[in-house]
């Protein structure tokens, strides 16, 4: 071993070894279980493997174009695009004005800010369950609450419901996920100068102008952040829905991910499958390259 | 007329160690047209004044007239004001020429006169070229001259200054000094300026107000301030490098007045002696632009003094001398190469120049001896 | 004045609004937890405890595999943040220090990697397992973690040794201590916020993941807690108390971490993400 390292030493470079060090490590992990298997996923798709043939076909376009001809795959991505798009614009908007809420000091912040962030870490999992139980058609406490309130007279069916499902969904989704975006506002609102709302109150300007004026501009870059992040991950998010409808009830909130959860796992289609994985990539490095081109997020003049 | 009165200003600030008075019952008056400064150390109250004055905090006690019209209660988009930031605060997303007209734009100015008066203010400035251009690409003088450009566009009679120069690097704020002093004679408002820079005090101001622990020490022109300093404090907060002190002592003896310090008894003039007692422990205060140095002794007050360090400022130089009794005495003086460090000198001084203060209380007695 | 009340009275009225809406969920869960399993299925339920017991409690850490859950999603929570906050931290500092060919293609990738669906990767990744014998294993779902942390990790100290200025190291060299060693006495701990905050990351995810722990482990001895707490959701019964009272247990670790880490959680998140 020592002459090996011996060897390695006088061969190469401090600098080369350094690079090697650092770099190397991440560069084999995400090879080995990133891209490869990207690699892999994106072979299987012009493949068929299942259950029925024991041997792998090169079958070229043929998983896309069944995926596309199918109704129930092209109903799933529209579902997919709808609970997308529904979901970042209800998580921006509320993380956005509980961050407004929050960002001046008062009395039981400490309290007020841990139990506003808890439902960010809580497990997704347990936050599907935690909503299953709370609204429960038999056993929820929302419904009780309600009723009591007089404001239904029939237990409503949050989750059995074909309509409502996609409501709750993302509702329960945006619990969780909408601290996200209350974390990332809040930070980027006390970095703002307090002297910059100073000199605009003094030119007189009300609370609306500030707003309008100081608030928004500085917010700029970490909206179209924080919509590029939540639309990728709310695209592909499984788990949450998994467990409150496991796409349900009868495929309303079959999103793309559950759609090529089922194909692999249940159908064992696993060609079809990665084929429908493909597709949520493709359309998502679309976006997000267009997205780039268009917006360009990281591009922001700061004078301080 | 009286620009702006303050009366029995209070601010205080609770902490977890207890509560301090940032402004301990403040009153002033600022006349229409001032160049009123306030002055003095860090966490001296100076700009928790001016910011109660701006409207941008609430005094605890006391109240604010401008006008003699009373405006404690006021938000500040409402007291027709106008003020400098120490870090600029220009909008950083919108143009120069829209900074510079934002006050306007809040009073719904038409569009045609905000850009008339927003050029006319530029051209002022010499900023004229700049107003498409947005505040990160201005340097940052130029942006100091917007910042100012902003605050005189609106008319308003009076400027607040929050220690807008101290930023900036020393060439850069001489230069501002001098164009803010030309836009005050220009445009003749009152103008509150907040520095911890006495030098820029003395050199900007008509009248400066000394401001430590929440009060006001002594309000005076600079001339007052420098030439008549109420106390050991202010004396030696003034000027820079500060002034010289030296404990001392008054006698009498027989008719006459003495005053003992350095080894040496000089008699007191008249004046001097007209304001003193009897024995009397005290400190004798000189400028270092006051005291001198000659090689020979030609005179039985001479002090005798060893030459330590030698600063050279250029025009002048700063010499460090010691004696017997005190390890250090400031001088400065014109630029000459007759010492050397180590040397041995005589140090004299004219007795007009001195100041007589009482040691224990530390209030002036006298400006002369 | 009398403006400024109403502005406070109105914030503070919003911000307990805030904290009911967000907060009653997990105080319901709670609740629930403590209260005798028997009345979880006799609604009108009381919006105050009236019976404690610690029957769920019981039957979930003595009755079921549920302490087995918790080794496992500890286990590999520890390994995915090691392996995450170490590869993460050396990359981040080698993308910042050094020049290369093909830096700029490193770093798009990793932040395109990002975007993989969980999916995507799951379903190869579950063949490749497969063949490798790593299902049910905890290497396996270590790697599978790993994979999602790595780029966010990565992209996070690549970031924040953007900010470390390069003269606290030139100045331990000019000292004498020699790479290695400046390393370790002066970068990491000038690093440690930023090693937190992807520490963190890499452990919530760890900790939260469904997807993976679903796709990899059928064998219920290899369940994570999330998979685990779900697992009491059988087709003919559901036992809602045990999965409050799972719940309840599994959001402490996370209480305890938001309290005191809150305000570098912040700054690091706004560091990271904002640049």
């Amino acid at each position: 071993m020592k002459r090996l390292w011996k060897f390695v030493i006088s061969h190469v470079s401090v600098e080369k070894f350094w690079i090697l060090s650092t770099i190397g490590p991440v560069i084999a992990l995400l090879l080995a279980i990133g891209f490869i298997p990207m690699g892999y996923a994106i072979w299987l798709s012009f493949h068929s493997r299942d259950a029925f043939s024991p041997t792998v076909d090169y079958v070229g376009l043929q998983n896309y174009i069944t995926l596309f001809t199918n109704p129930k795959f092209l109903a799933s991505l529209g579902r997919s695009l709808q609970y997308t798009i529904v979901s970042v614009i209800f998580q921006t908007l509320m993380g956005l004005g509980i961050a407004l809420l929050f960002v001046r000091p008062f009395r039981g912040q400490l309290f007020a800010r841990t139990v506003v962030f808890l439902p960010y870490l809580l497990p997704t999992a347990v936050v599907g369950l935690i909503f299953s139980w709370l609204l429960s058609t038999q056993y929820g406490v929302v419904n009780q609450l309600l009723s009591q309130l007089g404001l239904i007279k029939f237990p409503i069916t949050f989750l059995d419901g074909l309509k409502s499902a996609m409501y709750v969904v993302v509702g329960s989704g945006s619990w969780k996920f909408g601290m996200f975006c209350t974390i990332m506002f809040i930070a980027r609102l006390q970095a703002i100068p307090k002297s910059l709302y100073e000199a605009a109150q003094i030119s007189g300007a009300g609370a609306f102008r500030c707003f309008l004026d100081v608030t928004l501009p500085h917010l700029k870059s970490t909206l179209l952040l924080i919509v590029l992040l939540r639309g990728i991950w709310m695209f592909n998010k499984f788990d949450m829905i998994w467990i409150l409808t496991k796409g349900g009830p009868l495929r309303a909130t079959e999103i793309l991910p559950i759609f090529s959860y089922r194909l692999a796992f249940e159908e064992r289609s696993f060609g079809l499958a990665a084929a429908a994985s493909v597709v949520i990539l493709l359309i998502l490095a679309i976006t997000a390259t267009f997205y780039f081109w268009y917006f360009k997020p990281g591009k922001e003049v700061e004078v301080e | 007329m009286v620009a702006i009165r303050i009366e029995n200003l209070t601010k205080v600030f609770k902490s977890m160690l207890g509560s301090t008075a940032a402004v301990d019952d403040l009153s002033l008056e600022i006349q229409e047209g001032e160049f009123f400064t306030l002055v003095g150390p860090s966490g001296c109250g100076k700009t928790t004044t001016l910011r109660i004055i701006a409207g941008l905090e609430t005094p605890t006690r006391g109240d604010v007239y401008f006008d003699g019209e009373r405006v404690t209660d006021l938000p500040p988009q409402k007291r027709n004001i106008s003020m400098m930031f120490q870090n600029v605060a220009l909008f950083p997303h919108m143009t120069v020429a829209q900074n510079i007209g934002y006050t306007l734009k809040m009073r719904r100015v038409s569009k045609s006169e905000i850009e008339q008066k927003v050029r006319v203010v530029a051209e002022m400035l010499g900023i004229a070229e700049k107003l498409e251009m947005k505040p990160g690409q201005l340097s940052g003088g130029q942006r100091q001259r917007a910042a100012l450009g902003r605050s005189i566009v609106g008319e308003t009679g009076i400027l607040l200054m929050d220690e807008p120069l101290s930023s900036l690097d020393a060439k850069l704020r001489a230069e501002m000094r001098t164009e803010i002093l030309r836009i005050h004679r220009k445009i003749n408002a009152t103008i509150v300026y907040v520095t911890h820079d006495q030098v820029e005090a003395l050199s900007m101001s008509s009248r400066i107000a000394l401001m430590k622990d929440g009060k006001c020490l002594q309000v005076d022109t600079p001339t007052g301030l420098f030439k008549r300093p109420a106390n050991v404090e202010i004396a030696t907060f003034m000027g820079s490098p500060s002034m010289n002190l030296f404990s001392g002592r008054v006698i009498r003896v027989e008719e006459r007045m003495q005053a003992q310090f350095l080894g040496k008894t000089i008699p007191l003039s008249d004046e001097a002696a007209s304001t003193l007692e009897g024995n009397q422990d005290v400190l004798i205060g000189i400028r270092p632009q006051h005291l001198r140095l000659r090689a020979q002794k030609e005179s039985s007050n001479d002090i005798p003094v060893i030459i330590d360090v030698i600063e050279p400022l250029g025009v002048e130089q700063q010499v460090s001398v010691k004696t017997a009794e005190v390890s250090e005495i400031t001088v400065v003086r014109e630029e000459a190469s007759d010492f050397e460090e180590g040397d041995k000198a005589y140090l004299f001084f004219d007795y007009d120049d001195a100041y007589i203060f009482d040691r224990d209380l530390g209030k002036a007695i006298s400006f002369t001896l | 004045m009398r403006r400024r009340k109403f502005q406070i009275m109105g914030i503070y009225a919003g911000a307990i609004l805030v904290v009911l809406v967000m907060g009653f969920p997990l105080y319901w869960m709670v609740k629930t937890s403590i209260e005798p399993p028997t009345t979880l299925f006799s609604p009108p339920y009381s919006y105050f405890p009236t019976t404690f017991s610690i029957e769920n409690y019981r039957l979930l850490l003595f009755e079921t595999y549920f302490l087995t859950f918790l080794k496992n999603s500890l286990i590999v929570g520890f390994f995915c943040t090691l392996i995450t906050a170490v590869v993460s931290t050396l990359a981040g500092y080698g993308l910042t220090r050094f020049e290369f060919r093909g830096k700029k293609l490193i770093a798009r990738g990793t932040l395109f990697s990002y975007m993989f669906p969980e999916l995507m990767l799951g379903i190869p990744l579950y063949i490749i397992f497969d063949s490798l014998g790593l299902r049910n294993s905890y290497v396996g779902l270590v790697l599978a973690h790993a994979s999602i942390g790595i780029p966010l990790g990565t992209w996070t100290m690549w970031q924040y040794f953007q900010i470390v200025p390069k003269s606290f190291e030139e100045a331990a060299w000019i000292s004498g201590a020699s790479r290695m060693k400046t390393l370790r006495q002066v970068v990491l701990p000038i690093a440690a916020p930023g090693i937190i905050a992807v520490s963190t990351f890499a452990f919530a995810f760890s900790w939260n993941d469904y997807t993976y722990a679903k796709i990899f482990q059928d064998d219920i001895l290899m369940f994570t807690i999330t998979t685990g707490i779900n697992s009491f959701v059988e087709r003919t019964a559901v036992h809602w108390g045990l999965i409050q009272a799972g719940s309840t247990l599994v959001t402490i670790p996370t209480l305890i971490i938001i309290i005191f880490l809150q305000k570098q959680l912040i700054e690091s998140m706004a560091i990271g993400a904002l640049k």
